[in-house]
């Protein structure tokens, strides 16, 4: 039997960033799921188990705020990790996100290799 | 700047590949693809020729202006990775970033003068992100699949653009002429196809030799060309109801068989699925030669390289159905009457005009025809000028031209004896093309289509017949535009005139 992938949803708005993403997750091993927006990520973390989140704060719809609180708040994914990645890089943005329920913090722009590192991290995989 | 900076940048200022940057730096290839990757410090053998290159380099100083311009966008200074990414797309930016060198402290000034507020800096650093991480994608997984490669190429380029667009006041409209990097895909086909006289050899061999090769299965209509596809190159032809609009004039990519499948929408026109099912039997057999013929011209981008392919492959499928002889001898006998031709090829009216800008052999030439085509919206979507007749790009040309007045009577093909300011005459030719509906009620893609001649031909063209140059009421005075029209008394003007 084949090793099940971990899926991680990457909620990510920009397009160019999306298809970066999800060609990075791929290659770490993780079956990626993409939303564009708020609610669309909304519904795919209330129809399936997820062993990792990448969201970004400024989002279409619902803001990445909004969508944390509301994973955090239903009974699945209330458990699972949430790396945030943001353009704002703000230190207050950090603590703020880290109140509301994420568990990580990176500034756009990101290094790949960190990245992979850190979403290899927190799904136990490092 | 640290020295990884500079090997990059140099890299990529000087278009250099890594085994020429390898040669001009007396170091083995394999040493300098370390050495970019940031797999090996920089030896102070190179380091000292970097910093000499530095020194006396205009764009290294450009560079360097830019990235501080971004540093105080973003607040904060680049980080090293950052700054090899940008070194990597300055290729993209140098030719409009150019402009900004001379207007960074005026755009300061402007926005704060216009209350504007901070600069845009969430989009800035989103952008170096997507640069960042997509230049590092392509620079670091060997393994990427030329569509993968495509695409992040493609992408990156995008966001370098928003980073110019970002960067540059007025949205990146101050820099002056497009550089081939900007160049609209359109404009640059166009560019190609005049510097080839709208004539490729090859092609047109190539088109005679498929011809042969569909013609063992009957005459060279829409079966004898699915029949090519199914039974020798085993393609499996499905007749899906709206397979899809691809590939339209306005779609991105060029015709590709994907998976030994395509699927065509039988409800399209005869003349349209024959085409159709030519362009994909071209891109699939003539691969080679098509990308040999890209190749020498050196697109400047994906969507400029895709855009050539695509006018290429729609030639030869013209070259297919209206061989050069025969078009030029029936076009001459029946003095280009386009509604003829097109019923006695099989080819839409649209197909006629494109294939006729072909006959222009040094030795067996037909009438040289310029055209225009552009949307019901005024836009210009490509252009072919003939001597003494020029064409309008960014702007409308003047209102009263044939391919305006096109738009105004469907199905009916416009002629106009048009006479410019300085009495120069051309004939213009004009017919609002009309695309498919997908279904009832549904919009149809239209264009307008212009074909111009000079005066001196109209002999040759059964456009002419009603036009009698002597008097003055067959004359239509027209300008190009009319910015720079002088007609005072125009009652269409809808600009000023701003001289010459």
């Amino acid at each position: 039997m084949g090793d099940i992938k971990q899926r991680v949803l990457i909620v990510e708005d920009d397009p160019a960033i999306a298809e970066a993403l999800r060609f990075l997750m791929s290659r770490a091993g993780f079956d990626p799921y993409m939303a564009s927006d708020g609610k669309l990520a909304l519904k795919a973390t209330q129809t399936a188990q997820l062993d990792l989140i990448i969201v970004d704060l400024n989002l279409p719809n619902l803001t990445g705020m909004e969508l944390i609180r509301l994973v955090r708040a239903q009974a699945l994914n209330s458990q699972t990790p949430i790396l945030v990645l943001t353009a704002r890089g703000q230190s207050e943005d950090a603590t703020r996100v880290r109140e509301i329920g994420a568990t990580a913090f990176m500034s756009k722009p990101f290094d790949n290799a960190a990245l992979v590192e850190q979403a290899l991290a927190l799904t136990g995989q490092a | 700047m640290d020295d990884r900076t500079l090997l990059a940048f140099m890299a990529q200022d000087q278009g250099l590949t890594t085994a020429a940057l390898a040669k001009a730096l007396d170091i083995s290839a394999p040493y300098t693809s370390l050495l970019l990757s940031g797999r090996r410090s920089i030896p102070a053998k190179v380091s000292w020729v970097l910093q000499a290159y530095a020194g006396g380099s205009s764009a290294f100083k450009a560079f360097r202006l830019t990235a501080e311009q971004i540093e105080q966008h973003v607040r904060r200074p680049l980080t090293g990775a950052e700054q090899v990414a940008f070194a990597r797309v300055w290729p993209e930016l140098r030719g409009v970033l150019t402009a900004l060198q001379n207007t960074i402290e005026a755009t300061q000034e402007t926005q704060i003068v216009r209350g504007m507020g901070a600069p845009p800096r969430f989009e800035i650093a989103t952008a170096l992100a997507s640069v960042q991480s997509l230049s590092q994608i392509l620079d670091e997984e060997p393994d990427l699949s030329l569509e993968q490669r495509q695409l992040f190429t493609v992408n990156l380029r995008a966001q370098a653009q928003t980073l110019t667009r970002l960067l540059t006041p007025e949205g990146g409209e101050n820099a002056s002429e497009p550089s081939g990097h900007s160049l609209h895909p359109n404009r640059y086909v166009d560019q190609v196809f005049a510097a080839h006289a709208y004539c490729f050899d090859t092609l047109e061999q190539e088109a005679d030799l498929l011809v042969r090769r569909a013609r063992r299965h009957g005459p060279l209509g829409t079966y004898a060309l699915a029949e090519r596809l199914t039974s020798d190159l085993g393609i499996d032809v499905e007749w899906v109801e709206q397979a899809g609009m691809a590939p339209s004039s306005f779609s991105n990519r060029p015709p590709e068989i994907q998976n030994q499948r395509l699927a065509l929408d039988p409800s399209l026109g005869q003349a349209q699925l024959r085409f159709r099912l030519a362009q994909y039997l071209i891109a699939q057999e003539c691969e080679r030669q098509l990308e040999e013929l890209i190749a020498a011209e050196a697109p400047p981008n994906t969507a400029c390289h895709y855009q050539l392919k695509k006018a290429l492959i729609a030639y030869t499928a013209g070259a297919m159905f209206m061989p050069y002889t025969a078009l030029l001898e029936a076009a001459e006998t029946h003095r280009y009457d386009i509604d003829w031709l097109s019923r006695h090829f099989a080819c839409s009216f649209e197909q006629v005009c494109h294939r006729l800008l072909a006959l222009r052999r040094p030795d067996a030439g037909g009438v040289p025809f310029g055209m225009l085509r552009v949307s019901p919206a005024g836009q210009t979507i490509s252009r072919i000028p003939i001597p003494g007749l020029a064409l309008p790009d960014r702007f409308p040309a003047c209102p009263l031209w044939a391919a305006y007045g096109a738009l105004q009577h469907p199905r009916e093909t416009v002629t106009q004896l048009a006479e410019f300011p300085d009495g120069e005459r051309f004939l213009f030719i004009g017919r609002l093309c009309e695309g498919p509906r997908a279904h009832f009620g549904g919009p149809r893609r239209l264009t307008s289509l212009m074909l111009a001649c000079d005066w001196a031909y109209v002999d040759r063209l059964i456009y002419a017949d009603g036009h009698d140059p002597q008097r003055r009421a067959s004359l239509t005075p027209v300008g190009h535009a009319c910015v720079t029209c002088p007609r005072a008394d125009c009652r269409s003007r809808t600009q000023p005139y701003q001289g010459d």
